[in-house]
């Protein structure tokens, strides 16, 4: 049993949108469904702040959390909705009733009822891509080089993004199977409490976020 | 959240059809309105049916309703197994009644049964919709709210055909002036509950979501029932809750309960449809930016 995840170094996200838009050419979401959203949160005004300019801000791509205990799965009644081994949430559409509860039941919102197939769809997590030893396309795409995938049970600075730099191989074939730098060798020093989740309702999101010097918002 | 018409179809009948059922074992236990034993059951049962139909609206695949339906801690499995359990103590009281005749009696236990099988069944289909991620939702007063709408359908559907079977007694009275009030004051304490958990969504001051470029992010009032939208609908089910007592009150006073039966019955359906509203639009996710 693993535990895949991402982790997004808020510090380096700089709002480009291509997560956003990656996830929806290589997973074919409908037009106003999204899996991944890039949220800007703030300007807040920083700790201490003297006048109405001094302000801080981040960008927060949020999707399914891969929860360790998936409310989503919970509350489906035909198990269309599924933890697989590597701790990833799923949906089986063949089992989809469409109900709906589990789009209720998540505490982020972040699934759609797909109104062609009228089932709930969600991010896979890349599970096609995965499966065979890539990483997810958002953080393929990735424009600041901010999320990183891997086994939660390895630790974060495991997890693994395509390698940057002039002199790397990075023909598109490369950025599927090789070609990888590991979080804890690129990434800026952080400590434990520069890594936050959102809210947890009992789900246990397994997504983390790494944020320095700024005011994480809206609590864990 | 937006209007879910077959889930609040489904609720407000499925609490009626129990609500009845547990008003007729009621009755029986004290020995009370045995000509209106039958068509009550018929009543219950027909609501439980037509509720059962409205669900189906709500499924976008409801032919794949048994591939694979059956997830243990899925709301939905558990509130089918319930409304199975129901229906065969219905199915039981029907086999009782048809062999006795018009003066036919149901057995003392065979009621017992029959109450705390629909309290059930009502506690299992709040407890479905209890989830965290809505803090609206998250409260044992939604459950009860359920039960209180069940108290206010079951004694004045009941009086109703009694009054038409000629079989009025001072229980009609008693049990509608009980059940109408404990309505009012769930349908009150529910809101009161939906209104205190104002506080609990994630607030993050400014955000800004770029595929909503041009959303308001000031607060709507959303997440409280006595604000926004949801207003009209919050006072509509406490005003008209508090003329269901009101008909009780007036058929205890008159008697006539062919009357005030049935405007007892249709003012609680009326007051659980418009909580039921509220309860969709409040559900608003704990997380509600994405």
């Amino acid at each position: 049993m693993a535990n895949k995840a991402i982790v997004t170094d808020l510090n380096r996200c700089v709002g480009c949108l291509a997560c956003m838009v990656a996830c929806k050419a290589v997973n074919n979401v409908p037009i106003g469904s999204y899996w991944n959203k890039v949220l800007r949160i703030g300007p807040s005004l920083k700790a201490g702040a003297t006048s109405a300019h001094d302000v801080e801000m981040y960008y927060l791509p949020v999707q399914c959390q891969h929860c360790e205990n998936p409310e989503c799965v919970k509350v489906c009644p035909t198990g269309a909705s599924h933890k697989l081994e590597d701790g990833t949430v799923q949906i089986d559409k063949s089992k989809c009733i469409g109900c709906q509860f589990c789009a209720m039941a998540c505490p982020y919102g972040v699934r759609y009822l797909n109104e062609e197939e009228r089932v709930v769809e969600k991010c896979t997590l890349c599970e096609q891509i995965t499966a065979q030893g890539g990483l997810p396309q958002c953080v393929i795409q990735c424009g600041g080089r901010a999320r990183f995938f891997g086994d939660l049970d390895e630790g974060i600075d495991s997890f693994e993004a395509p390698e940057i730099g002039y002199d790397v191989d990075r023909s598109y074939d490369n950025l599927y199977t090789g070609n990888r730098v590991k979080l804890g060798d690129m990434a800026k020093e952080y400590t434990e409490a520069d890594v936050h989740h959102l809210p947890d309702v009992g789900n246990g999101p397994h997504f983390a976020y790494i944020l320095r010097d700024r005011d994480w918002k809206g609590g864990e | 959240m937006e209007l879910q018409w077959p889930l609040i179809l489904f609720t407000t009948l499925l609490a009626w059809a129990a609500g009845l059922f547990a008003a007729q074992c009621v009755w029986a236990l004290r020995g009370k309105g045995a000509r209106a034993q039958m068509p009550a059951l018929i009543t219950s049962a027909v609501l439980l049916v037509v509720g059962g139909i409205a669900v189906f609206f709500h499924l976008e695949h409801w032919e794949r309703i048994f591939n694979g339906f059956g997830h243990l801690t899925s709301g939905i499995t558990q509130e089918l197994i319930a409304i199975v359990v129901l229906a065969v103590v219905m199915g039981v009281c029907f086999v009782y009644l048809r062999r006795g005749g018009d003066d036919a009696k149901v057995p003392a236990w065979l009621s017992a049964i029959g109450i705390v099988v629909a309290a059930v069944l009502i506690v299992v289909m709040g407890h479905s919709y209890m989830m965290a991620s809505l803090p609206a939702w998250d409260s044992l007063l939604q459950i009860a709210s359920l039960l209180g709408a069940a108290c206010g359908f079951g004694p004045a559907t009941m009086a109703l055909i009694c009054a038409v079977r000629d079989e009025a007694s001072d229980l009609d009275a008693k049990a509608n002036l009980i059940g109408q009030a404990v309505n009012v004051v769930l349908v009150v304490a529910y809101l009161v509950a939906m209104q205190a958990t104002a506080g609990s969504y994630t607030a993050v001051e400014f955000w800004f979501d770029p595929t909503s470029p041009t959303m308001d992010i000031t607060p709507d009032g959303s997440t409280a029932p006595f604000s926004g939208a949801s207003a009209a609908w919050a006072v509509t089910a406490i005003v008209v809750a508090v003329a269901g007592l009101g008909s009780a009150l007036a058929g205890r006073a008159k008697g006539d309960w062919k009357v005030w039966g049935a405007v007892g019955a249709a003012c609680v359906l009326v007051s659980a449809l418009a909580l039921r509203a509220v309860f969709y639009m409040t559900g608003v996710s704990i997380y509600p930016f994405f």
